[in-house]
């Protein structure tokens, strides 16, 4: 389970304080699938990012009872001029998993070849996201936090990894943020929408897509 | 499930452990980094101060009445330059620390702290590593002695290690509040160097200047490296309750600084 008491995030940057989440409170159950809908710059990445654990709340409380993943998406969590190879090493040590079964499973998986042992700087961002994509799964989380990612890569290690993710959803859950509406349907059963530093449930993904297209076109007018 | 299970699950059973693992684990990193795969930016640990100590031999050849008994010329730059090293390496990096490394935090089990210690460790090996090997040249050459107190020398790189890492906490915050601050720390690196005690001894300075220069905690710390290195020098200089107090109060708002940095850090 995943807990927000009374969450708020304010950003302090040069002139201004954001408050990008405002006093938000939910629960995330084990086998729960969440896909979070919102506009550009509403606070997905800040959601994550914070379920995560990677950022901390300026006020209220977070706990976590299963392991979560970092957030996988195009924001690295790589080290630049390391290769492939050794970052992923690095998380395996951090995670307490064997250095050797971890980068035998992204070889398999991530399908970079020889780019595995070449700095993570030459990588595309499809590359990268399919290395972040690869050691996550191997890491084995509870929760995963997914960030915008599932678009990448061609027909094939998309259906691959959409396979992965329903295996791990149904064991344990699933955060999800992406502009496709398809995508979310796919993967996530509970829809919501991060609008105005405020997080609204809604018990299908098809909901929160319309409760978010109606609030876009509401900024059209 | 709760979160020592499933903690457990994730191989580990408690902080320390985590702690370990995640240092252990950016040590092979750093260590990659620096010195692995086509790069051998790890030799200008030893090279640098090589370069300079030789220069400092040379321009001292001859020299041999120096009035200080077995203080000569080269050991002193080897002991000055290397502890100076050591607080160079780890103030310079205190303004770095994070540029390069914020997806280290992507993790949520790796610390600022995690960060700066495996860094630290990585300092003072090459330190003692370098120090070991100049001090054996200058040996070697007869332009030395051994160290006359080696426990005392060791002892004295731990404490500038000590004082330096809490002090580098600090000037991390610092650093990460005040952009205009993080220029200046370089500059301040260097012209604080002939006042830190490096490169003389505090019984050469005339008194009204001493007063003052027992201030600066590097001074003892000079001092006691220098009283590890050399027979003919003392510990009047050394007060270790003061050097003690300095590095607990540094460390204290140094932590409680580091912590109002990961509040305050942004991961984008």
């Amino acid at each position: 389970m995943i807990l927000f008491d009374d969450v708020t995030k304010v950003y302090h940057l040069r002139n201004l304080n954001k408050r990008v989440l405002n006093r938000i409170s939910f629960t995330i159950k084990r086998g729960e699938s969440i896909g979070v809908c919102g506009a550009n710059g509403a606070g997905k990445s800040t959601l994550l990012r914070l379920i995560s654990g990677v950022e901390r709340p300026t006020e209220g409380r977070i706990e976590r009872g299963m392991s979560v993943s970092w957030p996988i998406g195009f924001a690295s969590c790589f080290i630049f001029s390391l290769s492939g190879a050794d970052n992923v090493r690095f998380i395996a040590r951090i995670y307490g998993r064997s250095v050797e079964e971890t980068l035998a499973f992204v070889e398999d998986y991530a399908e970079l070849g020889s780019y595995l042992y070449q700095p993570v700087a030459t990588y595309s961002a499809g590359m990268a996201a399919r290395l972040a994509f690869g050691v996550s799964l191997a890491i084995d989380f509870d929760c995963y936090l997914v960030d915008e990612i599932t678009a990448v890569g061609d027909e094939r290690f998309r259906v691959k990894s959409e396979e992965a993710l329903r295996a791990r959803r149904d064991r344990g859950s699933l955060v999800m943020t992406s502009h496709s509406a398809e995508t979310l349907r796919a993967y996530c059963q509970r829809g919501a929408v991060l609008y105005g530093g405020t997080l609204a449930f809604y018990d299908t993904v098809d909901e929160a897509i319309e409760v978010h297209n109606g609030l876009q076109s509401l900024h059209r007018e | 499930m709760t979160a020592q299970a499933s903690q457990g699950r994730l191989g580990g059973n408690g902080m320390l452990t985590v702690r370990a693992r995640v240092i252990w684990a950016l040590l092979m990193r750093e260590m990659q980094t620096r010195f692995g795969r086509n790069n051998v930016g790890f030799l200008w640990i030893v090279i640098e101060p090589l370069l300079l100590a030789s220069a400092i031999a040379a321009l001292h050849a001859g020299d041999t009445k120096h009035g200080n008994g077995d203080i000569r010329p080269v050991p002193f730059m080897i002991v000055g330059y290397t502890v100076f090293y050591l607080f160079r390496a780890i103030v310079n990096r205190a303004e770095s620390a994070m540029h390069g490394n914020t997806p280290l935090l992507y993790h949520r089990q790796v610390m600022i702290l995690d960060v700066l210690i495996a860094r630290a460790i990585i300092e003072i090996a090459g330190v003692l590593g370098s120090a070991t090997l100049l001090m054996s040249i200058a040996v070697l050459l007869d332009a030395a002695s051994p160290p006359a107190r080696p426990l005392f020398l060791i002892l004295a790189y731990f404490v500038m290690l000590a004082y330096v890492f809490t002090l580098s906490l600090l000037l991390m915050a610092a650093c990460h509040f005040s952009t205009v601050f993080a220029k200046l720390i370089h500059p301040l690196t260097y012209l604080s160097l002939p006042i830190t005690g490096g490169f003389f001894m505090m019984r050469w300075i005339p008194v009204k200047y001493r007063d003052i220069l027992e201030w600066l905690p590097t001074t003892h710390i000079y001092e006691l490296a220098r009283y590890g290195q050399f027979q003919n020098a003392n510990l009047d200089y050394v007060d270790p309750l003061f050097i003690l107090v300095c590095c607990l109060v540094q460390g204290v708002f140094g932590l409680i600084a580091l912590d109002r940095v990961r509040q305050h850090l942004n991961l984008h």
